[in-house]
């Protein structure tokens, strides 16, 4: 199962998502706050990309690979036509400033709008713009958040969804209203995190997590090199493909050798290799 | 859980918008998710992408091509011994998963690019006609190397307007290949003996084991004798030829059961080649592909190309060039070693 790792920028946008999943105060080591649980953690992270960017990355060193990360937050849309409060998933993010632009890969089935997103560093207020096809949300955390999180996960484990909060014209924002949009988009917001959840479980590997700490745990009492662990990786998923199996009783059956200096490891190595293949 | 559909997205480049190519794949895909994008190589070459995940649920980008639109051939491609070989790329990826295929070592997206402004493809391609090296013979473009054309024809009709430029262009001629079994598409079009249509030919245990979402060789099959019989030039390519137990005896039984189908005589060639790859193709294959046994076979680098080692490629080849030639003229069979 993968670990959930939570970006949000205010509080406001994190109580609903506390609450629900009933995370509780974590670490208080960093300058955001941290929220932990059985299902993963949340930060908020303070407003802007480099906020986002420091939390995220924060998060997911902890969290490692096998982890979905989500930003979740409002955004501002300059076509009056979207209602505040419409939840939308995010599948283009581009960073105003650079005119980079990123992808959030979105493999499964959702009943979400779609938009694209725009960070600026600092707030946006301007005239509406007219309806089109490619709605476009301003907001400003995403490509910090998405940036940082793909330098640890595929873009099919990376979701951004925005709920729109006003419309560029620099009105207050109420936020028992921000908040109460967040929690009535729990629902789908939820909903989509498990449905991400799924397809990295459809993701294709030469062997799976418990054959591979099968392999690790056989590199680590033979203390093998870099190299020679990526030779027994290759052995192994050359036995398992081409034969159909996984070499299951020759690992446990080298567990109980342990070489006493780098030669007989060697030589354990190249017999185990030469027995698989 | 089911993944989404194959394009559920499509990303359009800013640029490509107004193309009848695109508003025509957009009226086809009408309830797609559209994504406006700055640049296509923002989309398809991007980190991060699991293209395993994608081959399950490809997306199409629609894009603007600005260079290259012709290229010389390499000591990859096969170039039939033609003085003026060239390739094009309408299209990047093909909708089929093989196995063997190099397109998933060379692309890090399993998405389909399709470029647009095919009316820039044909002026490049008008440009190197004029200024092809031998002006004794035609140019010799191969459309469909980087994708399966004809496979896609039915999103993307780039054979039909192909085949209609070569018809306009008498110092052209066009190789289309595919695997596809629907011949459909280019049933009101008149055979143009300067558009050779190329089927790659694979016996069905290979084919079944690695080519599991292509039709099956004998609809293939079909396909290549209803196009003989509409008038067509033929190429049947049986390449790569994979290694396997019995290599001798399926591949035999294959080129028995081929030409009881085909007479020699109707086929224009035959090309036969195995298994080879750039090698670093064939590590981003490989990470793409651990689950196939075909990655750990006993592949042997030469240069920058991946293969059987020498002797034994030889040994097939030599052995298959044999069989072949009980069916086909030596004259018209294309060795790659």
């Amino acid at each position: 199962m993968s670990n959930l790792v939570l970006v949000t920028a205010l509080p406001v946008e994190a109580r609903p998502l506390v609450r629900r999943l009933g995370l509780k105060q974590g670490q208080t080591n960093v300058r955001f706050n941290v929220f932990e649980g059985e299902t993963g953690s949340l930060a908020v992270s303070g407003v802007g990309a480099n906020a986002s960017a420091a939390a995220t990355s924060h998060l997911l060193t902890l969290a490692g690979s096998n982890s979905i990360a989500v930003n979740i937050g409002l955004a501002g849309c300059g076509d009056r036509c979207v209602d505040r409060g419409r939840l939308f998933l995010i599948n283009r993010i581009a960073d105003y400033s650079s005119d980079r632009e990123f992808f959030p890969e979105i493999f499964f089935r959702h009943e979400l709008s779609e938009a694209s997103c725009v960070t600026y560093s600092k707030p946006v207020f301007k005239a509406s713009t007219a309806p089109t096809e490619f709605i476009e949300l301003i907001d400003m955390e995403a490509s910090g958040f998405y940036q940082a999180a793909s330098a640890f996960l595929p873009a099919h484990r990376i979701l951004c969804l925005k709920t729109v909060s006003d419309h560029l014209d620099g009105g207050k924002l109420s936020v028992h209203q921000c908040e109460s949009w967040i929690e009535s988009a729990m629902d789908s917001i939820l909903s989509t995190i498990d449905r991400a959840t799924s397809v990295a479980e459809h993701e294709i590997t030469g062997v799976s997590s418990e054959e591979s700490d099968l392999i690790h745990g056989l590199a680590k009492v033979w203390r093998l090199t870099s190299t020679q662990k990526v030779q027994l990786e290759n052995a192994v998923s050359k036995s398992k493909w081409s034969q159909g199996e996984f070499p299951e009783k020759e690992l446990h059956d080298a567990l109980q050798s342990k070489p006493s200096h780098k030669h007989e490891r060697t030589e354990l190595l190249n017999q185990l290799t030469k027995k698989l293949s | 859980m089911k993944l989404a559909p194959h394009f559920s997205h499509i990303y359009v480049e800013k640029g490509a918008e107004d193309y009848p190519l695109t508003q025509r794949t957009l009226e086809r895909f009408s309830k797609a998710e559209r994504v406006l994008i700055d640049d296509y190589r923002n989309v398809f070459n991007r980190p991060g992408q699991d293209f395993r995940l994608q081959k399950s649920s490809k997306n199409l980008i629609l894009a603007k091509k600005k260079d290259n639109f012709v290229y010389e051939g390499n000591e990859m491609v096969q170039d039939f011994g033609y003085r003026n070989f060239a390739y094009n790329t309408p299209v990047l990826n093909c909708i089929y998963d093989c196995a063997y295929c190099y397109l998933q070592g060379m692309f890090s997206s399993a998405n389909l690019v399709a470029f647009v402004n095919t009316d820039d493809f044909f002026e490049a391609t008008r440009r190197a006609i004029a200024e092809r090296s031998d002006k004794s013979a035609p140019l010799h473009l191969a459309l469909s190397y980087d994708t399966d054309l004809l496979a896609s024809e039915t999103i993307l009709p780039f054979c039909q307007e192909w085949i209609e430029f070569c018809r306009k262009n008498p110092d052209l001629m066009i190789e289309i290949r595919t695997k596809s079994a629907n011949i459909a598409p280019l049933r009101d079009l008149e055979p143009l003996k300067r558009c050779i249509l190329a089927w790659t030919m694979t016996p069905p245990p290979i084919a079944e084991k690695y080519e599991s979402d292509a039709p099956n060789p004998e609809k293939r099959l079909d396909a290549a004798a209803k196009a003989i019989d509409a008038g067509w030039p033929v190429r049947l390519c049986f390449d790569p030829v994979l290694p396997c137990e019995d290599w001798n005896g399926i591949y035999s039984s294959f080129f028995e059961k081929v030409f009881s189908r085909l007479s020699g005589d109707q086929v224009r060639d035959a090309s036969l080649g195995v298994f080879r790859i750039n090698h670093q193709f064939f590590t981003r294959l490989k990470k793409n592909r651990p689950n196939t046994d075909l990655v750990y076979q006993n592949w042997t680098r030469e240069g920058d190309s991946l293969s059987l080692p020498k002797a034994e490629r030889e040994k097939m080849l030599e052995r298959l060039t044999t069989l072949l030639r009980r069916h086909l003229p030596e004259e018209k069979i294309a060795v790659w070693m």
